[in-house]
């Protein structure tokens, strides 16, 4: 049995809020429709909107990971099919310069090592690199590719900061955290 | 051939094929989650349509913003017109719309094109 909230947890939450500038956040199921909200608020905080539309691209892209490889899911009613649950994030530094858009979800631990790989990989390319890592991986058999993950990387133009944290014998939550910088919105 | 049409929303791109003209278009926004199931139709009207050889198609993008899995659906419908430009004596020109200073989406387009053996035309909109 779940408990009620104490009202002291609630104004912790808002401080929380508050403390680590958070514009957007939402813990559930990555549904689309999910995803057009958080467009949407967005867009209404926008004043760069070529920006705000790469913020949004790295959302996209981080909620439909959540939605596919999290090891937590649950019917959607709207999306008409299991859904991945987990947490996304949208920060912002004190001087509003750089934005935060951070991801997590439960995996099997035994994903940890592939997915360790997989991102060190991306990591490692340069630019060029990363092109033609991305159009090969878009030729990949679906759910196998990396082309999500590397799209980010080269929207966010930053390497991609991961962390896995111990949940239970069989259970990791990974963190996904993709820094972007404003000033690099313009080449 | 019957014309095609898929009226756009949030999430959904808007689709207008003239069967008649050639002049196939597709502009707004896509991030379907499932774009295998939403692109289904339109792959499939595509196919037939490419089925008579020798026609000449002006396929217009003026997308503002997609997703990493319709770009593996734009990847397909190139691959398609490419072979039908190689192997059905088709003349397609492919007109990359992107909105000014969006370079991310020049960006992508100029991925497409470098990838595929198709004539790319690039504007701002």
């Amino acid at each position: 049995m779940s408990e009620l909230v104490p009202n002291k947890s609630i104004y912790e939450f808002y401080r929380l809020v508050e403390e680590h500038h958070i514009l957007l956040a939402f813990q559930g199921m990555m549904t689309t429709d999910i995803l057009t909200m958080m467009g949407k608020n967005l867009k209404e905080q926008a004043e760069d909107h070529i920006f705000h539309r790469r913020i949004f691209s790295v959302m996209v892209e981080l909620v439909q990971n959540i939605n596919l490889h999290s090891a937590d899911k649950a019917y959607s009613e709207s999306d008409k099919k299991m859904v991945g649950k987990g947490i996304i994030v949208l920060s912002t530094s004190a001087d509003g310069k750089i934005f935060t858009v951070a991801s997590g979800n439960l995996i099997r631990k035994s994903e940890i090592e592939s997915l360790r790989q997989k991102i060190d990989h991306i990591n490692r390319l340069s630019e060029e690199q990363l092109r033609d890592y991305y159009l090969e991986q878009l030729r990949a058999p679906e759910d196998q590719d990396s082309s999500g993950l590397i799209g980010v990387a080269r929207r966010a133009k930053n390497p991609l900061a991961y962390d896995f944290i111990h949940v239970d014998e069989e259970h990791a939550f990974f963190l996904l955290t993709v820094p972007i910088h404003q000033q690099n919105s313009d080449k | 051939m019957e014309n095609f049409s898929i009226k756009g929303s949030n999430y959904i791109p808007t689709v207008h094929f003239d069967a008649k003209s050639g002049v196939l278009e597709i502009s707004g926004e896509s991030y379907h989650e499932y774009t295998v199931e939403f692109f289904q139709p339109i792959i499939q009207w595509l196919r037939e349509y490419l089925a008579t050889p020798g026609r000449e198609i002006v396929f217009n993008f003026k997308m503002v913003y997609f997703n990493t899995s319709t770009s593996r659906r734009f990847l397909e419908i190139f691959d398609m017109l490419e072979d039908y430009q190689r192997s059905k004596k088709g003349k397609v020109t492919i007109n990359w719309y992107y909105q000014n200073n969006d370079f991310d989406m020049l960006e992508s387009g100029q991925d497409f094109a470098e990838d595929v053996n198709l004539p790319f035309n690039f504007y701002t909109f």
